[in-house]
């Protein structure tokens, strides 16, 4: 599976033969198509071929229960699904008689154990043989994505983005690292995190070669990094808890980088002493901090020189000549240079909306004002930050409790309500905790009604029934009661901070390795 | 089992892909029983260096040591003997 090559000519014969193959099956342009798959060539002719019929792609977390797959197939109404034998056999129980989608494509070998009462089901290798690209006509404002990511209402929410968003992030990006056919990029980050669409669609756009990390693999960090050393990979995007995982445990003293150019990272923070072992074993490598939501795609890059100052973990870089960063007050008006703000993207390429939530759309798309005769639409960011007197952008927090975790965003509200759905629980809190090996981990504060005896395990059991498995707390301290602030409401910050405190620091020692 | 394999066992058992893992033998996969993944991984190590008082090496946490309950009590016992 690892050593499969395709090129670009066949990328695209397979990908019009999945697309006539979903057209034959009732796909049409304008539909949602999910992809529930590991990162392999499979998921990126699925992408490739779902796009050609004119539809959305939908990718779903493969490590997620099959229960999150169908809140957000009915949530987007997807019309097709395309996944692997071994999760098929799920599909029956999840969706019971009424399923969004008229049809499942699965790759594996195999008979397909999916009764085709209610949908169509076909296997990978009986795809279409008609290899003619499908005569679709696709307008540049068209959605191309639904990306889900965790919902402040308790359940995930889709952003749409346009295939116009995505090329114009794919051109950018090949612009700034310089990208040619010569690249060989390494694909790591799961297709359900936005961060994947970056190689994916950069990686066509540049003509170069991409390397999906293998499932069988991905857990291993030195796995992982031997596996980049042999097919010389020129260029690495992940999220910076996967670099403290390489650093920590990845053996990359002992292995060959010379071909390495760039390492981009994004999505949450790096200690800056973390980032500077990197740049001291990696001597002649680019490290470029991105900047960017699912909302907004990327908008901003850093490059850090050696060596990091704690700074250049926090600021927000460069900007596509398209875009503009506002820092706005709560009334929405520019705030004085120094002064802390949130942060506002303008410019085309924003997400359209999120799927069936036009108010909340409307919370987050809006039209600022910034003088008497000029007005943008803006997308605001709920990143805190602040303007030094040079121009320098610097992010500084957040203005609600979302978290980030292995690079995820995570709304605490979702794993809280997860948490309040078991008869057992009267009240529970999330909260981020710093982990030397991983960045943050999550853990959750719980009191349980009167009389109520259950464990942590039988907790824990119960989210990850429904939660992407990030997004199961690690740990669950019971309490008799919650802290309150003086207004009654949770007090978070006094939890963060016993937690914190219990925990071992993340920016000390030898890398935290536990020696 | 012996005891390493049943100590590990309880680990494995209580990280949160496990729900629906109710018995695992010596020789079964961990991987297509879905219990590890990248974090499971990291965990692992350290809980086993913690507990059992090795160190386990970066180029030791390869597949083929975590294929089995079997596979990490031989890694683990490699260690001790070291």
């Amino acid at each position: 599976m690892n050593d499969r090559v395709l090129t670009y000519r066949e990328l695209d014969a397979s990908a019009n033969r999945v697309a006539n193959s979903l057209i034959r099956h009732g796909v049409r342009s304008g539909d949602r198509v999910a992809i529930w798959l590991p990162k392999s060539l499979e998921a990126i002719i699925s992408i490739w071929g779902v796009l050609k019929t004119g539809a959305a792609f939908v990718p779903v977390d493969p490590g997620a229960p099959a229960s999150r797959l169908a809140t957000i197939a009915r949530d987007c109404e997807v019309r097709a699904l395309v996944t692997a034998l071994d999760r098929a056999g799920d599909l029956h129980q999840v969706f019971g008689a009424i399923a969004p989608m008229r049809a499942v494509l699965y790759t594996g070998d195999g008979d397909g154990p999916i009764p085709a009462a209610r949908w169509s089901c076909a296997p990978w290798n009986e795809v279409a043989a008609e290899s003619a690209e499908p005569p679709v006509h696709i307008d540049d404002t068209a959605l191309a994505l639904v990306q889900y990511t965790s919902g402040s209402a308790g359940t995930p929410k889709g952003v749409m983005i346009s295939h116009r968003a995505l090329a114009g992030q794919a051109d950018w990006t090949v612009a700034s690292f310089g990208l040619s056919s010569a690249d060989r990029i390494a694909g790591y980050t799961p297709l359900s995190s936005a961060m994947s669409t970056f190689e994916i669609f950069a990686g066509v756009r540049a003509g170069a070669t991409v390397y999906p990390v293998a499932p069988q693999i991905a857990p291993f960090p030195a796995a992982v990094a031997k596996s980049w050393s042999d097919q010389r990979i020129t260029a690495v995007f992940v999220v910076p808890s996967v670099l403290q995982m390489l650093l920590s445990r990845g053996n990359l003293g002992a292995l060959d980088f010379s071909k390495l150019r760039i390492i981009g990272m994004g999505g949450e923070h790096l200690p800056v002493q973390r980032l500077g072992e990197l740049m001291r074993l990696l001597p002649r490598v680019r490290f470029v901090i991105a900047y960017g939501r699912t909302e907004t795609k990327l908008r901003a890059l850093h490059e850090v020189k050696f060596p990091p100052e704690e700074i250049d973990t926090r600021i927000i870089g460069k900007t596509p000549p398209d875009t503009r960063l506002l820092v706005l007050g709560e009334d929405e008006k520019p705030v004085a240079d120094g002064a802390i703000g949130e942060l506002w993207v303008a410019g085309p390429g924003l997400m359209l909306c999120y799927y069936g939530l036009p108010e909340m759309t409307a919370q987050v798309l809006r039209t600022v004002r910034l003088g008497p005769n000029e007005s943008v639409l803006a997308c605001r960011t709920g990143d805190l930050v602040r303007r030094h007197a040079d121009g320098t952008l610097e992010l500084v927090g957040r203005a609600d409790d979302q978290i980030k975790v292995r690079g995820y965003r995570v709304e605490t509200a979702e794993i809280e309500t997860a948490l309040y759905r078991h008869p057992a629980v009267q009240a529970a809190v999330a909260i981020a905790v710093p982990d030397p090996e991983t960045g943050n981990r999550l853990k959750a504060v719980v009191v349980l009604r009167n009389g109520s005896e259950i464990g942590e395990q039988t907790l824990r059991i119960h989210c990850a029934a429904e939660l992407a498995p990030y997004m199961v707390p690690e740990s669950i301290e019971f309490r008799a009661s919650l802290p309150l602030m003086s207004n009654g409401k949770i007090d978070r910050r006094s939890l963060r901070e016993s937690a914190a405190r219990s925990a071992p620091r993340a920016d000390t020692g030898d890398g935290g390795r536990r020696r | 089992m012996n005891s390493i394999e049943s100590t590990i066992r309880e680990f494995l058992l209580q990280l949160p892909r496990a729900r629906k893992i109710r018995d695992l033998k010596p020789g079964d996969s961990l991987f297509q029983r879905g219990l590890l993944d990248s974090m499971g991984v990291i965990k692992t190590v350290a809980f086993c260096e913690e507990t059992f008082g090795i160190e386990i090496r970066d180029e030791e946490v390869i597949p083929e040591n975590f294929e089995s309950l079997r596979a990490l009590s031989r890694l683990i016992k490699r260690a001790q003997s070291r």
